[in-house]
């Protein structure tokens, strides 16, 4: 498996740095850490003693889904906001109906806001998060996940 | 120019089919494109919520009462319309022709059990068990490829799937190594590589691919499998055999070779599609009177793909 546990120690900083950044507190997930700097999340009930059991007897090509990377903070990944956004709290970024058919697209925003991470949402869809320097956001929609065509 | 039957394939169904109305109707219907069946991601979006959403583009309908995840796009779509619409790069919808999602729902997985999917790629089946179980409990899904494991983890990843262990490993060794490790699972689906006869409405290729030794092997290949997979489930369990062709090879031989080698029975599936029951004889072979429990889906029934559910249960430890 090319992950390992996150430690007691490496989870509490996790957590908190779920707290700060998006008001977050209640994850009751196991967390892993890719060989790529990627953190995953697994909700299932094996524990991480019966994972590795399964391990040793087989070629684990993931466990749980993608989470966040440890990037400007903690950026969680595009999938786990729709998962949790509803307990996010802080860092929403609000974009109206055409802003938010360009971030779709992939493009970054000129749009003037706080320096650092923001959790971006139109209506009651999050779309990912993005970083701004202030001046621009910066996206990181995943290409597959893009509009390719028409906006819809 | 429309693909054609070939002749012993044309043979076949018929037997499969006596009545010439009947063969008549599969023979027009497999030469018609599939509905645009897709179903609600619940582990991202409520049911209702979804259809009202889409029915502001779309004329949706849910067909099928007690199973509103299940939703019908009632028009002419454009090419890769559903696959574009914001809802799907959302991960809210799942697009999956009907017959296939009834695997699932023989299986009936619980949030809390300990599942196995032992054919798991590109995942429709998959990210449908998670979902009914809530995202809790255990889903092991595996698939040999590392190409199908790309395509499986990225559906899985759409759809939100946390509760997953994905493995690379050929079915039946994994289900010897799980079984010699004394890992029992409460529900197996084995959705086996078949022939594809039900899937000629999405892949007219398969008229030309069609080859009986194909059938042949895939039969010999799919007993293995399930010879192995039913070593790893507990007393008592569900495990879950389907196809999507209607070779009686792949489908009734392979159950009544478990009925004949194993502790097992077969449970009557109750779906929301018309279901015929399994045959009990083909050819010169004889299959366990049982195998009438099993559920043949033929496309002229529900105007769907054609399709193969059956459900085993485990009665004793097999030694």
């Amino acid at each position: 498996m090319n992950a390992h546990f996150l430690s007691a120690h490496e989870r509490k900083q996790l957590l908190a740095e779920l707290q700060r950044v998006y008001g977050v507190d209640d994850v009751p997930y196991l967390f892993l850490e890719t060989n790529k700097e990627r953190l995953r999340a697994f909700s299932g009930d094996l524990t991480r003693e019966e994972i590795m059991e399964i391990d040793e007897i087989a070629r684990i090509e993931l466990v749980g889904t993608y989470f966040a990377k440890p990037e400007y903070g903690l950026r969680l990944s595009f999938d786990m906001m729709q998962l949790i956004g509803k307990k996010i709290s802080k860092s929403i970024l609000e974009l109206t109906e055409e802003q938010a058919h360009e971030w779709m697209r992939g493009n970054g925003l000129a749009l003037e806001s706080e320096k650092g991470i923001h959790v971006i949402k139109h209506g009651e869809d999050f779309l990912g998060c993005g970083y701004s320097d202030g001046q621009k956001l910066w996206n990181f929609v995943p290409k597959e996940r893009r509009i390719r065509t028409r906006a819809r | 120019m429309p693909y054609e039957m070939k002749p012993l394939f044309e043979e076949r169904m018929k037997m499969l089919m006596p009545d010439k109305e009947d063969f008549d109707a599969f023979n027009t219907i497999v030469h018609t494109g599939p509905r645009n069946f897709i179903r609600c991601n619940t582990l991202k979006m409520s049911p209702e919520h979804l259809l009202k959403r889409l029915r502001k583009r779309w004329n949706v309908v849910q067909p099928f009462s007690g199973y509103p995840e299940i939703m019908l796009v009632e028009q002419a779509l454009g090419p890769g319309e559903l696959g574009s619409a914001m809802e799907h790069l959302l991960g809210y919808y799942y697009i999956q022709e009907i017959s296939s999602m009834m695997s699932a729902l023989a299986l009936d997985p619980q949030p809390g059990e300990l599942v196995l999917d032992l054919c798991a790629s590109p995942g429709s089946k998959t990210t449908q068990i998670a979902a009914r179980m809530e995202n809790r409990g255990t889903l092991l899904a595996n698939d040999i490829k590392l190409d199908r494991i790309k395509i499986l983890s990225a559906n899985m990843e759409r759809c939100g799937v946390m509760n997953s262990i994905v493995t690379r490993e050929d079915a039946v060794g994994l289900c010897m190594r799980l079984a010699k490790r004394g890992w029992k699972f409460d529900r197996i689906l084995l959705d086996v590589p078949c022939s594809g006869e039900g899937t000629l409405r999405s892949s007219p290729k398969t008229f030309l691919m069609w080859n009986i030794k194909v059938v042949q092997n895939l039969s010999r290949q799919q007993m293995k499998l399930l010879a192995n997979a039913l070593k790893c489930l507990k007393v008592g369990g569900t495990l879950v055999y389907s196809t999507c062709t209607h070779a009686p090879e792949e489908n009734e031989a392979v159950i009544h070779f478990a009925l004949e080698r194993f502790p097992v029975k077969v449970e009557h599936v109750k779906l929301p599609l018309r279901c015929r029951p399994g045959v009990t004889s083909w050819k010169d072979e004889r299959y366990d009177a049982a195998v009438e429990q099993t559920c043949r889906i033929y496309p002229q029934d529900n105007d769907t793909e054609g399709f193969f559910v059956s459900r085993l249960k485990l009665l004793k430890e097999i030694e």
